[in-house]
């Protein structure tokens, strides 16, 4: 059995003055493996996102709890979340959301520089992110210089800086090609299997058969889950998968 | 046109904070320029109408009777065609105080004059306060209105005048209004008594000085006949002419308001900076809108009128916002003046001062609004529609390695490359604050020269000495010159001794042209010696020399090496002109000399004034009190002129009116900050959500707007500080060069200047991190695909 990595207790989020009665989270109990890839699909306006800023410490809950690590995201002041997340969260939007005036090496070294002080080791380990995920040569680049699929690497490796306890990625693929897509699945993959916790919310069926573990949500709930039975990426897989999810009403 | 307001409108609603910042800058130009024309317009007219209003003679000719005779004097005047009338010698005594009032010693020079029946029809006095009557009864004195309210004289009070043998006390029983006195500028300044009363002072014998009023058709006139009047008599003692009662009079408010024009055009340059700045900005914000304003049927002037007439709106509005303070302000100024001479109905030309203001500030906001507004003849609505405003492709900076190579802490790193990014809007702000702590400099320097006035003496064309005294050769036991003088050199406080009158001379400027009366002095020995120096060439050695003050030779057209024709002591003379110098006692105007002109032409002169450099500069006031104790009646100690000033109120009216250009100013400017971090908040927000994301803090946020700020105010600092110590000086010289000053002497107090800078970073920090709240409250779903 995996050690968990992150769970939730009776984790609830509405939004005043939203129309909807619902919550958007529901008194959600869940949890998180470490070294796991686990995938959150669900209809949009389902949570999802949602559920992604409340585990990561960038939203805050109405009610319930979260442990990232051990440590209680919960009740904490803006300022203890943001050291938190220095330390074990890495981010990755569905637009790379890379800061603009700044090179894409710069981009990786602000969020480097937050919790590194010593400005040769954090470089070294800057140009080796940049290398694994195959972007070394764009280093000087500033983000409108770069491809969607480019940009996105970059952010990957910007999330990856300061070696988090777990990476959120938030439709990662979402606005790119098929062609980009697969090249930062890949990269998501490559992180994976070196050990790293993800968890990503996605739409694309090709995307979530990288996962481990897929939670399908609705109405603020996990209501079911589904192990990865075949290969990465491969077509089987991604028939089991949507005939599972069209099972659960996607 | 409909559509065009309803825009307008719009745009106004939603740019709130852009538009309130532009009428902020515009309300303050508007204030300075028209408050400046405003002051230039009316300052003249209270004296006009006091002195017309009074019958004010335009020439005061003040002399000995035992050198000038004051009836063939008078019957001369009387016979010229453009005298209207001509007043009787009035007896006058010389006061040079102090004199003493409940509240203590007034350091004054007063002459003591007799108020005779003539006063009745010509140099009228008015009563402003105390019992009207016709004339001041037995042991009352008529004060002018300017110094009882200097030193809170009331009428009843007791006021004890020095005599030759003792003091005499008067009673207050009036404050009137002297159309020649009235400003306090005038030195010495006069007072009235009971005609006889003088006999109270001094013996008969010594009351030999007499004051004769020249009332002439028109203003015009004074240099014409007091022209031939030189031609035709030696005349010994002083003329004071209209044009100098006037220049006294205007002198304070005119130095005022040419700073608020400088300061006004300052202002007008940043307004127009910022109003094109935001047009830009809200050209860009609403691309896509003008592509649809555009696809609808709106033609690129449709547009254009939309900014156009938009701040032809504001500058309607704001500008009468601008021009209701002055109305408010120069009212105030006014009355305040008028209730000092006595004018009670004053016609302010306040339509004229709103209409120049009108026309010229509108023409040029509208002109602004529109060479902006040409930006958006380019937009194409098809790809404006489609992709919105075209993104500027952010290009590498020579700021990159900053945060590469950890040169600096993270947030002014990041804080540096935001700057490098939008280089216009941090421009727009560095200028504001450039220009805010540039003016406070500025006006700290001025008023620290003013107040440093008795360190730098020389350079505002004052003897060095720290006493200057007259010798009084009329009395029974008085001094030659030559005893006076060894004696002072004997004195072991003494350093150095130099003599000198005041004298008039008649320069001939030539064929065609009208002869130039002029006042000056007479130096014995080495001019430099008193510390004097000029702006160019020497001073006169010998004769045949003359040194002229900057405003003559301007009027003159003549420059050092010129010769000119003067008429000294009733003889024609040429003077060779070897040096230039400033000098603000006489508004530019004199002239320098030495003493052999003056020996050579009349063998009986002799200074009678002398300058002296003591040993001991601190110990001025009590050396005073030892010469006057010592020497008694023989000399009498004139007032410094630091104290003339203070007495003046120049120094203090300056630093009210500096002070309340400073608060404006810094106003404009924290409000400018205030807008420039929330729209840098707005701008920066989905960056800030990133930076959130990768664990900024809220406090590390609000210190990355706070950090530019930093970056921008120390900058400012930096260049503004040699700057204004550059720029000061050289215009305040255009601003006093009518005053006589065209290389002013700029002093700066440097624990002023680290005041200043500290009060003004913290402001400028205190605000940003006041207006950068907001940045601590972004949610990083802006960074969510459709947020």
């Amino acid at each position: 059995m995996k050690p968990q990595i992150l769970k939730t207790s009776a984790l609830t989020k509405s939004f005043p003055g939203s129309n909807s009665a619902a919550p958007v989270i529901n008194n959600l109990d869940t949890h998180f493996f470490k070294g796991e890839f686990t995938v959150i699909m669900g209809n949009s306006g389902s949570g999802k996102s949602t559920l992604l800023y409340l585990l990561s410490g960038l939203d805050k809950a109405t009610s319930g709890k979260i442990w990232i690590d051990d440590f209680p995201v919960h009740n904490r002041t803006e300022k203890e979340l943001a050291l938190m997340r220095r330390q074990k969260v890495g981010f990755v939007f569905q637009d790379s959301n890379l800061v603009p005036n700044l090179t894409v090496k710069e981009n990786i070294l602000v969020a480097g520089r937050l919790v590194s002080k010593n400005s040769n080791q954090l470089n070294k380990r800057v140009d080796e992110l940049l290398n694994d995920l195959g972007i070394l040569p764009l280093a000087n680049r500033m983000p409108g210089q770069l491809s969607g699929g480019e940009a996105q690497r970059c952010a990957m490796a910007r999330a990856l800086i300061n070696d988090p306890v777990v990476i959120f990625a938030d439709e990662p693929t979402g606005s790119l090609n098929s062609e980009a897509s697969l090249k930062v699945m890949d990269c998501l993959d490559t992180i994976h299997s070196k050990g790293q916790s993800i968890v990503m919310v996605t739409h694309d069926l090709k995307s979530a058969t990288y996962g481990d573990r897929i939670l399908f949500f609705r109405d603020g709930q996990i209501v079911d889950e589904r192990l990865r039975l075949g290969e990465r990426g491969c077509a089987a897989e991604e028939e089991a998968l949507f005939t599972w999810l069209k099972q659960k009403g996607w | 046109m409909n559509s065009i307001l309803l825009i307008i409108k719009s745009n106004l609603a939603r740019r709130r904070s852009q538009s309130i910042t532009a009428g902020v800058s515009i309300v303050t130009v508007s204030l300075l320029f028209s408050l400046s024309i405003g002051i230039l317009t009316s300052i003249q007219q209270p004296f006009d109408k006091v002195f017309n209003n009074l019958n004010a003679s335009h020439i005061l000719l003040l002399y000995d009777f035992r050198n000038d005779n004051g009836d063939s004097m008078k019957n001369w005047f009387l016979k010229q065609p453009e005298v209207e009338s001509v007043g009787n010698p009035d007896a006058y005594y010389n006061c040079n105080g102090p004199l003493f009032v409940k509240t203590g010693k007034i350091d004054a020079l007063v002459q003591i004059t007799e108020f005779t029946s003539n006063h009745l029809r010509q140099d009228k006095l008015k009563i402003l306060k105390g019992d009207i009557k016709d004339a001041p009864g037995i042991n009352e004195i008529w004060l002018p209105n300017y110094l009882a309210v200097q030193h809170n004289i009331q009428v009843g009070d007791t006021i004890a005048i020095p005599t030759s043998g003792g003091t005499y006390s008067f009673k207050v029983s009036a404050m009137v209004s002297d159309p020649h006195y009235g400003s306090g500028m005038v030195n010495p300044t006069r007072a009235w008594v009971k005609a006889g009363s003088l006999s109270f002072f001094a013996p008969v014998s010594q009351l030999t000085n007499n004051c004769l009023g020249i009332r002439l058709k028109s203003t015009d006139l004074v240099a014409d006949v007091l022209g031939r009047f030189n031609t035709k008599f030696n005349f010994a003692g002083t003329a004071l002419q209209y044009s100098i009662f006037k220049s006294a009079f205007m002198s304070t408010y005119q130095l005022i308001a040419g700073i608020l024009l400088i300061f006004s055009i300052l202002a007008l340059i940043i307004a127009v900076y910022l109003i094109r700045s935001i047009i830009i900005k809200t050209i860009y914000d609403y691309y896509k809108l003008t592509g649809i304003l555009k696809a609808q049927g709106f033609t690129p002037a449709n547009i254009i009128v939309i900014y156009v007439t938009q701040y032809l709106f504001m500058a309607i509005l704001f500008i009468a916002l601008g021009c209701c303070g002055t109305s408010f302000i120069l009212q105030l100024i006014m009355q305040s003046v008028m209730r000092t001479i006595g004018v009670i109905d004053l016609h302010l030309r306040l339509p004229f001062i709103f209409a120049v203001s009108f026309i010229f500030l509108t023409t040029i906001i509208v002109l602004t609004a529109f060479i902006a507004a040409l930006k958006t003849t380019k937009i194409k609505p098809a790809q404006a529609i489609k992709y919105g405003a075209p993104e500027r492709i952010k290009t590498r900076t020579r700021a990159d390695n900053i945060i590469n190579r950890s040169l600096l802490p993270l947030l002014p790193a990041l804080s540096i490359r935001a700057l490098m990014e939008n280089k216009k809007r941090a421009l727009v702000t560095f200028t504001v604050l450039l220009f805010t702590i540039f003016i406070l400099l500025f006006s700290s320097g001025v008023t620290t020269s003013l107040s440093q006035l008795k360190y730098n003496k020389a350079a505002w064309g004052f003897e060095n000495g720290e006493i200057e005294l007259v010798r009084n050769g009329a009395t029974p036991i008085g001094f030659t010159h030559q005893e006076l003088k060894e004696i002072f050199e004997g004195e072991k406080g003494i350093k150095s001794v130099t003599p000198f009158s005041y004298e008039s001379i008649m320069i001939l400027p030539g064929a065609g042209k009208q002869p130039v009366n002029l006042f000056g002095k007479a130096y014995e020995g080495d001019i430099t010696k008193a510390g004097l120096i000029t702006l160019s060439g020497i001073y006169p050695s010998n004769e045949s020399e003359i040194a002229l003050c900057i405003g003559t030779a301007k009027l003159l057209g003549k420059m050092p090496g010129d010769s000119i024709a003067a008429f000294i002591e009733g003889q024609q003379v040429t003077l060779k002109i070897t040096g230039v110098y400033q000098d603000i006692s006489n508004m530019g105007q004199g002239f320098r000399l030495s003493s052999k002109t003056f020996e050579k032409l009349n063998p009986v002169y002799s200074p009678a004034m002398y300058s002296l450099k003591l040993v001991n500069v601190a110990g001025a006031e009590d050396y005073k009190k030892y010469l006057q104790k010592k020497y008694g009646s023989t000399i009498t100690i004139n007032m410094n002129i630091e104290d003339r000033l203070k007495q003046m109120g120049i120094v203090s009216n300056m630093i009210i009116t500096f002070l309340l250009l400073a608060i404006f100013f810094i106003t404009i400017l924290l409000l400018s900050i205030w807008n420039d971090v929330i729209v840098s908040t707005r701008d920066y927000r989905k960056s800030f959500g990133i930076f959130k994301t990768a664990g900024f803090t809220p406090r590390q946020l609000r210190m990355l707007l706070v950090w530019k700020m930093i970056l921008l105010c120390a900058f400012s600092l930096i260049l503004a500080i040699p700057l204004s110590l550059f720029l000061s000086p050289l215009l305040m010289g255009q601003v006093t060069q009518n005053f006589g000053i065209v290389q002013f002497p700029f002093s700066v107090s440097g624990v002023s200047v680290i005041i200043i800078a500290c009060i003004f970073f913290c402001a400028v920090v205190l605000c940003a991190w006041l207006s950068s709240s907001g940045a601590s409250k972004i949610n990083p779903r802006v960074l969510l695909v459709g947020q």
